[in-house]
């Protein structure tokens, strides 16, 4: 198998002449990276979802919910659709910021914030999530206690991964912002 | 093998680990439960040497595994520490009579 190399990009030729790319672009490694996060992420929520369902509990029967029990569940609901909510503003706020600056390309150390933003953003919808199914959980098992193990880490991964995500939102924010104020202040002086 | 045949490969098997993984458990097992009896009633009872906030006749719910439960008041003495295995979504009926533990 012969060699060549054109620009920045390596091929193998075969002995029917066809050329075979084996080079890693910088798109390619991108992608793997995404897919080295995706397993890592996937590998971290498996143990801790491990950690949170094996803790120990004694709850007391209960056949029905009481006026307070009610009232606690549909606090926990509003407050549980309210960060989804919020979550999701996040998603769709880095899109917009991103959308926004897309023009020139960001390097990584720019673009950092907004991935870690955007995980803890959906890491956040997925604790909702998980919260949501152990309050289905609980009801089915006939106990309620908001302060259950398994539902209390839900709730407080829930929480603060979206207090992470919305940090690292003002972060990028803040940093884009004074880009485009330096950027238009140059502008303006070479045009004076 | 061309790298744009096995990137597809790759693809599809990350994302069955990534729906997989969660699915595993999303939520705990299904826990089982206590039902805890005495004649005469309104004894304390003791689990895993805890004292539970109820008395007799209760039921309580916690998750498959082995317990030690006993049951004590001025007049039930007979019922020391007994182990049980609590299995998912069943109930474990335990009675204390003056005379020990009963079924």
């Amino acid at each position: 198998m012969d060699r060549e190399k054109i620009g920045g990009r390596g091929f193998h030729v075969d002995k029917a002449g066809v050329r075979i790319d084996y080079s890693f672009s910088r798109a390619k490694l991108a992608r793997l990276g995404l897919y080295f996060s995706v397993v890592v992420i996937a590998l971290i929520l498996w143990r801790v979802q491990q950690h949170m369902f094996t803790a120990t509990y004694m709850e007391p029967f209960k056949d029905q919910l009481t006026p307070l029990d009610q009232q606690q569940l549909d606090a926990f609901l509003e407050m549980n659709r309210l960060l989804i909510t919020l979550g999701t503003a996040v998603l769709g706020g880095l899109g917009f910021l991103l959308g926004r600056t897309r023009k020139q390309s960001l390097p990584w150390r720019d673009l950092w914030p907004v991935v870690a933003s955007a995980v803890c953003a959906g890491l956040s919808l997925y604790f909702g999530y998980v919260a949501y199914q152990c309050i289905l959980w609980m009801l089915q098992s006939n106990f309620f206690d908001l302060n259950n193990p398994a539902v209390l880490w839900a709730r407080h991964y829930h929480f603060y991964s979206l207090l992470v995500s919305v940090f690292f939102f003002a972060d990028f924010f803040i940093h884009d912002t004074s880009q485009e104020d330096r950027h238009e202040r140059s502008q303006s002086a070479t045009a004076t | 093998m061309n790298a744009r045949r096995v990137q597809p490969r790759l693809r599809s098997c990350l994302l069955w680990m990534v729906l997989c993984l969660p699915l595993w458990a999303q939520t705990p097992e299904k826990p089982g439960r206590l039902v805890i009896k005495s004649v005469p009633p309104k004894a304390t009872i003791v689990i895993n040497n805890q004292t539970w906030r109820q008395p007799t006749d209760t039921t309580v719910v916690v998750p498959p595994g082995d317990y030690k439960v006993s049951v004590t008041s001025d007049k039930l003495k007979n019922c020391p520490a007994k182990a049980v295995k609590v299995q998912p979504d069943s109930e474990t009926e335990l009675i204390c009579t003056e005379a020990g533990w009963g079924k």
